[in-house]
C-alpha cells in the first residue's frame, strides 16, 4: 500500500506532486550498518557449496563430506576444477530441503549493497540472481559453464547412464541407508554425523531420522519389510554390475575423463571404504565392495586426482 | 510342486500387480505348467515377508521377483533365463531392472493409483472383484495410500484432487537423499494460476509427459534390436528376466482401460517397439498354453476376521501408523504370538488406560472441592471480658452511615480495577 | 431529610402567609435554601466523619465467617484469606476499623483470584446472644460468592497487523479448588502457521498478587522480514508478584528448542548460515512499573519496563549463551492551555528503548570463547508499533532484503497528541505528530581476521561491544517523522500514520506514506 513508488499498484496511482515529495525523502542516506559477526561476508569471491561436514576444519580444508549427495557434487566440482568454498550446514538451510546447494559468487555488477537498497526504484530486478541457490542439475550446469578446463565433458550415453544411476539409487542406496540409519551398531556413528549436538534433541531426532529412513527404504524397494540381508544382496548385485560396466577402463563408459557418474559412484565407494568413517563391522558394505578390485582402484584413482593434497596423509585403505 | 501366490487377474492381464505379472511370465517361460500352481490368493500375509508374489516350495517361502528367480536357480529347479547373457548384458539387466522399479514403477502408481479419475473408474473396481466384502472397503485404500507414498517424490500430488494443497503433504521434487525427509515444511508456491482452469492431469501434463518420455525412451533405447516382430531387450536370449519384469510394468501402462490414459497415449505412437513388445510377450504367454490356475483355499473365518481387523486398524489416523510399524517390526524379526515386546506394549497400553481412568475417577471423587456453605469459627477459649457492654447501640449507629466507607478504606487493591467488596446490607439488632 | 423533600413541594413564597406561620415553618423554609443546605451537608459530613473516626475505634470481634456459594473452592485455600479476620489469628482485629479493613483486604483477594462472577457480597450481623460462647462485641460475617463457570470455550478469528488467523481456546478455572487455571490455546493463521500453548497457573499462598505458572508452547511462525519460518517448542516456569508499590516483578526460567527452517528461495546467506536447531535455556527477570493514566493513550504518567535475561551460562546448558538486557521508558505530560479549564486532551509523550546483547561463553567455560549471537536472539527494530515509517524489522543491518538483527540498539520517539475537533478530550481519538528514530548495530569483531567461527574471546567481545555502543551515539540515528490518527480501543491501540523517513541507512527498509499499526505497546 505504501511501498516505494515503483511497487505501487496501478489503481492507486500517486499524483505527481506527491511522487515528487516522496522522491525528496529520505533527505540523507548513510552507509549501511555492518552485518553481524556470524554472517558471511557480503561479497563472495568463490562459489559457496553448503554441505554436511563433521567439523569446521574439515570444511575449510575441503575434505570429502560424509554425505553421499554432498560428496558427489563436491567431487564433480573438483573434477571440473571449480574452486568452491565449503560451508558446513544442515538441511534447514537448503531451498529444496536437501544439501548440497551452491551459491554462486557475487559479481561485480550487482553487489548486495546495491541490491538491498529499496530506495532505488529499480533495485528489485537486480536482487534475484546471486542469492538464489543452485541445487541438483543446476550445479551440474554451473560446473560445466565455469570449468576452467579446456576439455568439454563428453557426455556418456544418456540412457545407460540413467539406468546405472537408477542402479545406485535403487540397489546401493537402500543398503547404505540401512547400514547408517537403522543398523543398531552404527547408532554412535549416526549420532556423530547427523544428530544435533544437544542430548535433549537426540531422541526425537533419532526417531524422526529412523522413521524417514525406513519409509525411504520401503518406498524404494517396493517391499513391505526391511530385510537387511536382501538389501546387502541387492547392493552386491549392483556393485557387480558396476564392476562389469567399468571393466578395465579408467573411468565409466570408457570416457577419457571422469564425469558425473564417476563422481556418483565414488561418493559411495569412497565413504564405504573410508577407514576413518567409523563403520561398525557387523554389517559391512565394505566387504561386498572389496571383492571388486576395479571399483576399489577407481575410487583410489579418483581420490588421488581430486584430492592430491591428501596423498601424503591418507593411508591407503587397501 | 511349486505354489506361486499372486494378486489375481485384472484388465485382461494375469495379475493386477507388476511384479506378479513379471514372475508369472518368467515361470511360464521356464517351467512346464505341470510343475507349478498359480494361486490368486490376493493376500500378501500368506507369506512371512508380507509380499506378493510369493513362492511356496515345500516349507520355504520366498517373496519378490528377484529373490524367487535366485531361488529357482540356487535350488536347481530350473535353468535361469539369463544363462546365455554375457557379463555386461547381465550388468545391464540388473541396471535396467533397477531402472524399471525406480521410474516405471512410480509411473504405474501415478496412472493406476494416484490419479483420482483412474482409481475410481478402473483400479478400484478391479480390486473389488478380487477381494471379498468387506475387505473391498478397507484394503484397496491402503494399497492406494502406499502407492501415493511411492509416487510422492515426483511432485505430482495434483493428480489426486483429494489432496489439500495446504495440508501436511507438501510434495516437492529433489528430496532424494536422507536425512532430507526430516523437513516437513517446504515452501510451496500456493498461488493459483491458469492451473485452476485445467483438470489436474492437464495441469501437470507437461511434467507428466516429461517423466513418461524419459522413462520409456531409456527402455526403448536398450531394445533397439533387429527383431521387429518379437522385440526383446537382449537379442541373444529368447526371453530374459529383464523382459519379464519390463512386461510386468509396461503391460500395466498399456492394457488397463483408464479414463486418463497418458501412459498409453505415449506408448502407442511414440515407442511402438515397446508397444509391440508387450503384445508379443502377452501372446507368448497365451500360446504356451493356459496358466495353471488353482483357486485359493478358502480362508478360515478367524483369519478372514483378523485380516479385516488388521486393515481397519491401519486406517486409524496416527494410531494406525504405530500399529503398522509395530506389525512390520514383528514381521521383520519373525515373531509370532506373544513375546516380551508385545507383552510390554500391551501392558503399557493397559496400564496407561488404567492410570487415566483411575486419575479421572479420583478427580471426580475429589469434587466438590468446597461446599455451598463453609464457615470459620475461632477456636478460642472464652476469656473475653464482657467489657464491651453497650455494643449493640454503638453498632446500630456505626452501621448506619457506614455504607460509603469501603472506598475510603481501600487498602492494597487500588490497581485491580476496583473489584473491592461491596457492603450491601447491614443487619444489626438493637437491644 | 424527609422535611426538605416535603417543603420543596410548597408553592413559592407567600409573604403574608409567612407571618402567620410559626417559627418552625420559617426554620424549615430556611433550610430549603441551597446555601443553608450545603452548609448543613458539610456539617453532616463532618459529623459523620467524626462519628466514623469514633466508631472505627469501637471494639468489634468476629465470631464466625460464613462463605456461601464456594462450591468449588477448597477450605484450605480460603483459610489464609479469612483467618486474619478471626479472633484467634495471630494479630486479631479488635475494632470496627480493623475488621472493616481486613474485610476489604479479604474481599479484594477473593475478587483478584479471577474465579468469581462479581465482587463478593458481604453481610454483617450481630452474633446470636443465645449462644453462650459469643461475646457482645461479636459479629458474624457472611460472604456471598458467585463462581464463574469452570469451563470457558472460545473460538474466533483475528485479523490485524497483516495477519489473519483463527483460534480456539479452552479455559478451565479452579481446577483443584485453589483458583488454579489451565488455559489451552490453539491458533492457525497466515503468518502464525500454527501455535499451541498450554498454561497452568496458580496463586501462591492464596494470594492473587503472587502467581506461579507453567507454560508449554509449540509454534511455527513465519518471519517474512528474514525469509524464514521459526518452529519453536518450549516451556516456561514463571513466578510473578506485585510489590507494595504495585510494580510487577517476574522471574522465569525458560527452555526452548528453536528451529529456523522453511527458508524462502531467495533467503540471504546470513539467514542460511543460522538455519537449523538451537536450544536456549535461560533465566529472566522482568520489572514493570505502570504509572500511566491509560496505557493505550497516555496523557499523564510514566511506565518503566526492564528485562534481564541470562542464557546458557553455567548450569543452564543449551547451545546459545548470552546476556540480554533491555530497558523501556515511556511517559506523557498533559498540556494545559491558558483559557481552557480542565483537561485539554493535548499531551506530549516520549518513549525510549534500549537494549544490549552480550555474548558469553557456554557452560562453565568462563574464560573461554563466546559464541556470536544468532538470528533468533538478536534484536529487531522498526515497524508500525516501534519506529514508524519503517518496515517491520526495517532498521539495522540487512543482508539483501533480510533483517539480520543487531546486538545493541537505542530507539526513541516523541509524539504530540491533539483531540479531534468536535470529539473532545474524552474520546479515544487523537491526532498525532510524531518523530521517531533509532539505531540497531551488530557486534562486529573489529580486528579484520575472520577466523571467529569458533567464537570470540572476551577481549574481542568487549572491544566489539564498546565500539558498537560508541557507534550508537557516533552518528545520527535513522529518523522518520509524520502525522497520524490514533484510536485507543480498550483492547488495542490503532494508528494510521502518514510518515516519511528523514535519515536512513543503506539497506534499511522504509514505508513511505501511509502505515497502519495495531498493537498494545507502542513506543
Amino acid at each position: 500500500m505504501a511501498g516505494p513508488p515503483s511497487s505501487r499498484p496501478g489503481w492507486f496511482a500517486v499524483p505527481a506532486p506527491v511522487r515528487e515529495l516522496f522522491k525528496i525523502f529520505p533527505l540523507t542516506t548513510l552507509p549501511a550498518e555492518s552485518l553481524p559477526e556470524r554472517a558471511p561476508e557480503r561479497a563472495r569471491v568463490r562459489p559457496s557449496l553448503y554441505v554436511f561436514a563433521r567439523t569446521l576444519e574439515d570444511a575449510r580444508s575441503g575434505r570429502p563430506s560424509f554425505n553421499p549427495q554432498c560428496l558427489k557434487w563436491q567431487t564433480f566440482l573438483r573434477i571440473a576444477g571449480v574452486d568452491v568454498h565449503l560451508v558446513p550446514s544442515n538441511n534447514h538451510a537448503s531451498p529444496s530441503g536437501a544439501l548440497p546447494f551452491l551459491l554462486p559468487p557475487t559479481t561485480s555488477t550487482s553487489t548486495p549493497e546495491k541490491q538491498s537498497s529499496t530506495t532505488h526504484p529499480t533495485s528489485n530486478a537486480v536482487t534475484k540472481p546471486t542469492t538464489v541457490p543452485l541445487t541438483g542439475s543446476k550445479i551440474h550446469r554451473y560446473a560445466k559453464d565455469n570449468s576452467p578446463r579446456e576439455t568439454t565433458f563428453s557426455d556418456s550415453p544418456p540412457s545407460r547412464t540413467e539406468a546405472y544411476e537408477a542402479l545406485l539409487s535403487q540397489n546401493l542406496r537402500p543398503a547404505w541407508l540401512y547400514a547408517l540409519y537403522l543398523h543398531e551398531t552404527n547408532t554412535p556413528l549416526l549420532k556423530a554425523l547427523y544428530l544435533p549436538p544437544s542430548p535433549i534433541l537426540h531422541l526425537p531426532s533419532l526417531h524422526t531420522l529412523r522413521n524417514a529412513a525406513t519409509d525411504e527404504i520401503l518406498k524404494t524397494t517396493r517391499r513391505s519389510l526391511v530385510d537387511p540381508r536382501r538389501l546387502l544382496v541387492d547392493a552386491t548385485d549392483a556393485l557387480r554390475s558396476l564392476s562389469a560396466l567399468l571393466a578395465d577402463n579408467d573411468w565409466f563408459f570408457g570416457q577419457s575423463e571422469p564425469g558425473l557418474f564417476d563422481a556418483e559412484v565414488f561418493a559411495y565407494t569412497h565413504l564405504i571404504l573410508d577407514e576413518a568413517f567409523g563403520w561398525a563391522d557387523d554389517y559391512s558394505l565394505a566387504q561386498c565392495l572389496v571383492k571388486f578390485d576395479n571399483l576399489v582402484e577407481h575410487r583410489k584413482r579418483l581420490y588421488e586426482r581430486c584430492w592430491p593434497e591428501a596423498l601424503g596423509e591418507e593411508v591407503n585403505t587397501n | 510342486m511349486l505354489h506361486l501366490h499372486v494378486w489375481g487377474p485384472a484388465f485382461g492381464l494375469p495379475s493386477i500387480d507388476a511384479e506378479c505379472l513379471a514372475i508369472i511370465a518368467y515361470f511360464h517361460n521356464v517351467l512346464p505348467s505341470s510343475s507349478w500352481r498359480l494361486i490368486p490368493s490376493n493376500d500378501p500375509t500368506v507369506s512371512p515377508s508380507n509380499l506378493l508374489p510369493a513362492l511356496q516350495h515345500e516349507d520355504k517361502w520366498i517373496s519378490g521377483f528377484q529373490p524367487i528367480i535366485e531361488y529357482l536357480t540356487s535350488a536347481a529347479i530350473c535353468d535361469g533365463l539369463d544363462e546365455t547373457l554375457s557379463s555386461i548384458q547381465r550388468a545391464d539387466s540388473v541396471a535396467y531392472s533397477a531402472y524399471l522399479r525406480a521410474h516405471a514403477g512410480p509411473l504405474v502408481d501415478l496412472s493406476l493409483y494416484v490419479s483420482a479419475a483412474n482409481w475410481a473408474a478402473t483400479t478400484r473396481p478391479a480390486y473389488s472383484s478380487l477381494l471379498t466384502f468387506p475387505l473391498t472397503w478397507t484394503v484397496p485404500t491402503l494399497i492406494r495410500a502406499e502407492a501415493i507414498k511411492r509416487a510422492e517424490h515426483l511432485g505430482l500430488a495434483e493428480l489426486d484432487t483429494d489432496f489439500d494443497p495446504n495440508g501436511g503433504l507438501h510434495l516437492s521434487a529433489g528430496r532424494d537423499a536422507l536425512p532430507e525427509t526430516f523437513r516437513r515444511h517446504i515452501p510451496l508456491m500456493t498461488k493459483k494460476t491458469v492451473h485452476e482452469e485445467m483438470t489436474p492431469e492437464q495441469a501437470t501434463a507437461i511434467r507428466l509427459f516429461g517423466l513418461t518420455e524419459d522413462c520409456l525412451t531409456v527402455l526403448d533405447d536398450l531394445m533397439k534390436g533387429e527383431d521387429e516382430e518379437h522385440p526383446r531387450f537382449f537379442t541373444d536370449a529368447a526371453v530374459s528376466s529383464l523382459d519379464c519384469l519390463a512386461f510386468g510394468y509396461l503391460a500395466l501402462m498399456q492394457k488397463p482401460a483408464v479414463p486418463r490414459s497418458f501412459l498409453k497415449d505415449w506408448l502407442e505412437p511414440k515407442t511402438p517397439r515397446l508397444h509391440k513388445f508387450v503384445d508379443s510377450m502377452l501372446a507368448a504367454i497365451t500360446t504356451r498354453g493356459d496358466l495353471p490356475w488353482v483357486t485359493a483355499e478358502a480362508t478360515s473365518v478367524a483369519r478372514f476376521g483378523g485380516r479385516i481387523l488388521d486393515s481397519v486398524l491401519r486406517h486409524i489416523p496416527n494410531l494406525g501408523e504405530h500399529y503398522a510399524s509395530e506389525m512390520r517390526h514383528r514381521a521383520e524379526h519373525q515373531k509370532t504370538g506373544l513375546d516380551q515386546r508385545a507383552l510390554m506394549l500391551i501392558m503399557g497400553v493397559v496400564l496407561t488406560g488404567l492410570a487415566t481412568g483411575y486419575g479421572f475417577q479420583a478427580y471426580r471423587a475429589l469434587q466438590p472441592f468446597g461446599a455451598s456453605t463453609q464457615s470459620w469459627k475461632p477456636r478460642r477459649s472464652r476469656t473475653r471480658l464482657s467489657e464491651f457492654g453497650q455494643l449493640g447501640s454503638m453498632l446500630s449507629s456505626a452501621m448506619g452511615p457506614f455504607q460509603p466507607v469501603p472506598s475510603g478504606l481501600d487498602l492494597g487493591a487500588r490497581d485491580q480495577g476496583g473489584p473491592n467488596g461491596m457492603l450491601v446490607e447491614v443487619d444489626s439488632e438493637v437491644d | 431529610m424527609a422535611p426538605t423533600s416535603e417543603s420543596s413541594g410548597r408553592p413559592p413564597a407567600n409573604h403574608f402567609n409567612k407571618l402567620h406561620e410559626d417559627a418552625q415553618d420559617v426554620l424549615r423554609d430556611a433550610r430549603t435554601r441551597p446555601e443553608f443546605q450545603s452548609a448543613e451537608d458539610e456539617a453532616k459530613e463532618q459529623r459523620i466523619a467524626q462519628l466514623m473516626v469514633d466508631q472505627m475505634s469501637m471494639p468489634m470481634t468476629v465470631n464466625e465467617v460464613t462463605v456461601t456459594g464456594a462450591k468449588n473452592i477448597r477450605r484450605g485455600f480460603l483459610d489464609p484469606i479469612l483467618n486474619p479476620l478471626l479472633s484467634d489469628s495471630n494479630d486479631p482485629p479488635y475494632t470496627v476499623g480493623d475488621v472493616m479493613s481486613r474485610l476489604q483486604v479479604a474481599t479484594g483477594k477473593l475478587s483478584g483470584l479471577q474465579i468469581l462472577r462479581e465482587p463478593p457480597q458481604v453481610y454483617l450481623s450481630q452474633s446470636s446472644q443465645v449462644d453462650a460462647s459469643t461475646s457482645p462485641t461479636d459479629v458474624d460475617i457472611s460472604i456471598g460468592l458467585r463462581e464463574l463457570p469452570r469451563f470457558k470455550l472460545q473460538t474466533g478469528t483475528d485479523v490485524g497487523n497483516g495477519e489473519g488467523s483463527a483460534y480456539g481456546s479452552l479455559l478451565w478455572r479452579n481446577m483443584f479448588g485453589g483458583a488454579e487455571m489451565l488455559t489451552l490455546n490453539a491458533k492457525a493463521g497466515t503468518r502464525t502457521r500454527s501455535a499451541y500453548s498450554a498454561n497452568i497457573s496458580a496463586p501462591v499462598l492464596s494470594n492473587p498478587d503472587m502467581r506461579i505458572s507453567l507454560e508449554a508452547l509449540s509454534s511455527a511462525v513465519e518471519k517474512p522480514w528474514a525469509s524464514h519460518e521459526e518452529v519453536l517448542k518450549g516451556g516456561t516456569l514463571r513466578f510473578s508478584w506485585l510489590n507494595r508499590q504495585r510494580d510487577t516483578h517476574s522471574v522465569e526460567y525458560s527452555g526452548a528448542w528453536r528451529q529456523i527452517t522453511g527458508l524462502a528461495s531467495d533467503a540471504s546467506p546470513t539467514v542460511r548460515q543460522d538455519a537449523g536447531d538451537t536450544l536456549k535455556s535461560a533465566i529472566k527477570h522482568i520489572f514493570y512499573r505502570e504509572r500511566r493514566d491509560n496505557p493505550q493513550l497516555p496523557q499523564q504518567g510514566y511506565m518503566v519496563r526492564t528485562g534481564l535475561e541470562l542464557a546458557g551460562v553455567g548450569p543452564l546448558g543449551g547451545d546459545v549463551a548470552f546476556s540480554k538486557s533491555d530497558l523501556e521508558v515511556n511517559g506523557a505530560v498533559p498540556i494545559s492551555l491558558p483559557g481552557v479549564k480542565g483537561r485539554t486532551g493535548i499531551s506530549i509523550g516520549a518513549g525510549f528503548r534500549t537494549g544490549i546483547l552480550y555474548p558469553l561463553p557456554l557452560g562453565y567455560n568462563f574464560g573461554g570463547k563466546a559464541l556470536p549471537s544468532r538470528l533468533n536472539d538478536r534484536f529487531l527494530l522498526g515497524g508500525p508499533t516501534d519506529i514508524r515509517s519503517f518496515k517491520l524489522g526495517g532498521l539495522g543491518p540487512h543482508d539483501g532484503r533480510d533483517a539480520a538483527g543487531g546486538d545493541v540498539f537505542a530507539a526513541g520517539s516523541v509524539n504530540m497528541l491533539f483531540p479531534l475537533p468536535y470529539k473532545g478530550p474524552d474520546s479515544g481519538l487523537r491526532l498525532q505528530l510524531f518523530a521517531n528514530g533509532g539505531r540497531l548495530i551488530a557486534l562486529r569483531n573489529k580486528l579484520k581476521s575472520r577466523d571467529t567461527s569458533e567464537g570470540l574471546d572476551g577481549e574481542m567481545v568487549r572491544s566489539g561491544l564498546l565500539s558498537a555502543v560508541g557507534d550508537l551515539f557516533n552518528g545520527p540515528p535513522s529518523l522518520a517523522a509524520g502525522v497520524g490518527l490514533v484510536y485507543a480501543h480498550p483492547v488495542a491501540r490503532f494508528e494510521l500514520n502518514f510518515g516519511l523517513p528523514v535519515i536512513v541507512r543503506k539497506g534499511e527498509l522504509v514505508t513511505k506514506g501511509v502505515q497502519l499499526g495495531v498493537g498494545i505497546n507502542f513506543l
